[in-house]
């Protein structure tokens, strides 16, 4: 009776997960697509990388106008209270799924330390809500662009929509952006189908499976206990690194 | 000690049933990659139960029950960290709790062998 107990349970919990990972794959499918990226291990050319961002998006953004980087500055920090109190925007965009949704988005390892002796506070500021990925990555940029809209003044309309512009071209400048030696600092990883997801999902299961009948085993009369732990902490380790 | 031991066999099958509850609900999270790993431990830990390891009398032992119950707490605090870095373990404490967990789990294993012996 146990044992057809267990086999139920287990056979469950495949198909319960199979349905949960449908879910999610067709809420990412309707999402608009992020770039995933791997950041390179070469962290000396933060300076020039920076530096040159921060050039593309004021000689973008305000070439022609006669505006400087303060007062450009002043102007951000004035629009992003205005757009991020359209809470909604980032509540449905990614609350409920911040944990799956966060592993499909840019991320960037700052070198905090590098970039405060290189930068004024202020262009520290700026470049962090640029690398920022939940705050802009392509959807953001694109709410932006539809909240521009909306501004009845067109010289302001149009300042904001070229600032978003130059937002767009420099994640598309740091994405091809080359190192010295002509290396890619960051490479797009291929991002596994999900398929393969659950299937290394399933197999860390088993690994971890493994681990937690060998050391429940060898660890007595409390296994009961000792083997659910070590199972799902040896899983959680195989699949956070292989998966 | 006929209770305890009852209580210890009958763990997995409640934590099997809630994390599986857990697991359908929580269909849109981290969570649930997680509780999939916890049920699947727990399903190791019944069969184990099953199989009937060693002897209850171990059980009387207190260092025994305290490094288990150390393993145990030990390891909970690992897979909320976990949790609370959102399903990372590259975070230095987090090393350090799996370590710390690691090292219970090992004095858990020393004493059942040389109880045993």
């Amino acid at each position: 009776m146990k044992r057809i107990f267990v086999l139920f349970a287990s056979v469950s919990l495949l198909f319960f997960y199979q349905g949960c990972n449908k879910e999610n794959a067709d809420y990412l499918s309707s999402q608009p697509e992020l770039p995933y990226l791997e950041h390179s291990s070469n962290v000396k050319e933060y300076k020039s990388f920076v530096s040159s961002s921060l050039n593309i998006i004021f000689q973008e953004a305000f070439d022609g106008e006669n505006i400087n980087e303060e007062q450009a500055l002043i102007f951000l920090d004035n629009l992003k209270p205005q757009i991020l109190n359209k809470t909604d925007l980032k509540t449905v965009s990614y609350l409920p799924f911040y944990p799956i949704a966060r592993s499909n988005t840019t991320e960037f390892q700052i070198d905090e330390k590098t970039l405060m002796e290189n930068l004024t506070n202020n262009q520290y500021s700026l470049v962090l809500k640029m690398l920022n990925s939940e705050t802009i990555n392509s959807s953001f940029l694109d709410a932006i662009r539809m909240e521009a809209l909306l501004i009845t003044d067109k010289a302001e309309r149009q300042l904001v929509l070229d600032i978003v512009d130059a937002i767009s071209i420099t994640i598309e400048e740091i994405l091809s952006y080359t190192t010295s030696d002509g290396e890619s600092y960051f490479t797009r990883s291929r991002q596994k189908s999900k398929g393969e997801v659950f299937a290394c999902n399933v197999v860390s299961g088993v690994v971890g499976g493994i681990f937690g009948f060998v050391f429940g085993t060898i660890s007595g009369p409390a296994a009961p206990v000792v083997a659910p732990v070590v199972t799902t902490l040896v899983a959680a380790t195989v699949s956070t690194y292989a998966c | 000690m006929k209770k305890q031991s009852q209580f210890i066999r009958f763990i997995p099958y409640v934590l099997l049933l809630v994390s599986t509850i857990l697991l359908y609900v929580n269909s849109h999270s981290a969570i649930n990659k997680l509780l999939f790993f916890v049920s699947i431990g727990l399903v190791v830990g019944i069969l184990l139960s099953i199989k009937d390891t060693g002897s209850k009398m171990i059980l009387k032992d207190k260092k025994y029950r305290i490094y288990v119950f150390l393993f145990v707490l030990s390891s909970i605090s690992a897979i909320g960290s976990m949790m609370f870095t959102l399903f990372e373990i590259s975070n230095v404490l987090n090393i350090i709790i799996l370590a710390v967990s690691a090292t219970f789990l090992l004095l858990v294993v020393i004493r059942y062998q040389r109880l045993r012996h």
